[in-house]
């Protein structure tokens, strides 16, 4: 007697448990994917952007629908507006705060672009700068259209500015409205502005 | 049974449960991230079939993740349970859009200014099934009974925002329902 009950309370205790586990992991299995600094709603990347067509789009699988809802909810459908995201420099490491960037690029073939700076929490970094972003109808380019813009707390008599004061960990939001064809047809292929690490300032974080 | 027998069955029933609430989870985000986003976009439902001109883009700005600084946009949560709801977005001289997005996330709709007729965006949404009513619009069938119009008007500047802003005042988002 006494042992079939210790054996039934063994079995509610497993059983107990294993839908406990399979709930917990469960769970936190799937915000692990939603929310870590890794997850992309990309399909494709290059070097330093990555990016998905399938943003707003109403065939995307379930993983990318999850993160765009989380990253970048009512964002347009491709045909629209091709969103890349940049978290790490050309050497692939993580873009900081403490560090000072400089990005080049060139026209995009699109009606209108831009590069917006997110802090970690995916708002605006909380500064009164009012330097969050460049774009195509501001940027001071050269003659052949070339450009370089500044990622740092500071301008530094830039021409082109994008403060990352208070930004912490972050990244950069490449929009690309009404794309040409070629942009659709493969994203990656286009000319993408190029990320490049400055220098740091351990010191100052 | 030995002790490592009984535990194959709860340990298969943990990777099922496991494996079935992460899809869930992941399944359902959307829907609820969205349902989240319409109760902060309309004031908790106070402000229904009408649309809210956000202000300029500043880090104040935390309805929406990762807003652009560089349009000025406007939201209108609609609900069409009570009937069709006519939603229009007056014309601007630069890139403008209406798109509008189910409550699952889907963007089901959009048109630019390259598209609008000369006098801006007219669209009559309504439910699968409802008849539309007789307006001078484009009629769009909604893939859910509530869901997300979005005006976007590329306004880079302080100046460009006041003009945009002054454009959109006469934009309509309005129930027909009788």
């Amino acid at each position: 007697m006494a042992r079939s009950a210790t054996s039934r309370t063994g079995s509610v205790l497993r059983w107990g448990l294993a839908i406990i586990a399979g709930l917990v992991v469960g769970v936190y299995s799937a915000q692990k994917v939603m929310t870590s600094p890794g997850a992309s709603f990309a399909t494709a990347r290059g070097g330093i952007w990555r990016t998905s067509l399938d943003v707003g789009s109403t065939t995307a699988n379930p993983y990318v629908r999850a993160v765009v809802a989380r990253r970048g909810l009512l964002g347009l459908s491709s045909q629209e507006t091709v969103y890349y995201n940049a978290v790490v420099d050309r050497d692939g490491q993580p873009l900081r705060e403490a560090c000072d960037y400089e990005v080049t690029g060139k026209g995009l073939p699109a009606r209108w672009w831009s590069i917006t700076l997110y802090a970690e929490d995916d708002f605006l970094a909380r500064n009164a700068d009012d330097a969050p972003s460049i774009d195509a109808t501001s940027i001071v380019a050269g003659p052949d259209g070339a450009w370089k813009a500044r990622i740092s707390r500071e301008r530094a008599g830039a021409a082109n500015w994008v403060s990352s004061k208070a930004a912490g960990g972050m990244a950069l939001s490449l929009r690309v409205y009404n794309p040409a064809p070629t942009v659709i047809a493969d994203p990656l292929s286009v000319d993408l502005p190029v990320i490049r690490l400055l220098g740091c300032r351990e010191t100052s974080q | 049974m030995s002790r490592a027998k009984a535990w194959i069955g709860p340990v298969i029933a943990a990777l099922v449960i496991g494996a079935v609430t992460h899809v869930a989870v992941v399944v359902a985000a959307p829907s609820r991230i969205m349902e989240k986003a319409m109760g902060r976009l309309s004031g908790d439902g106070a402000r229904t079939n009408r649309w809210t001109h956000a202000p300029r883009t500043s880090p104040a700005s935390r309805q929406i993740v990762r807003p652009s600084p560089d349009l000025a946009y406007s939201s209108c949560v609609y609900d069409l349970s009570k009937g069709p709801v006519l939603i229009t977005a007056p014309a601007w001289d630069d890139y403008a859009s209406l798109s509008i997005f189910a409550a699952n996330t889907d963007n089901f709709y959009v048109v630019n200014d390259r598209q609008m007729p000369p006098g801006g965006a007219r669209v009559v949404l309504v439910q699968e099934g409802q008849p539309p009513p007789k307006v001078d619009a484009k009629v769009v069938v909604s893939p859910s009974t509530r869901g997300v119009a979005l005006l976007r008007y590329l306004a880079p500047s302080r100046e460009r925002f006041a003009a945009a802003a002054a454009a959109r005042k006469s934009a309509q988002c309005a129930s027909l329902a009788k």
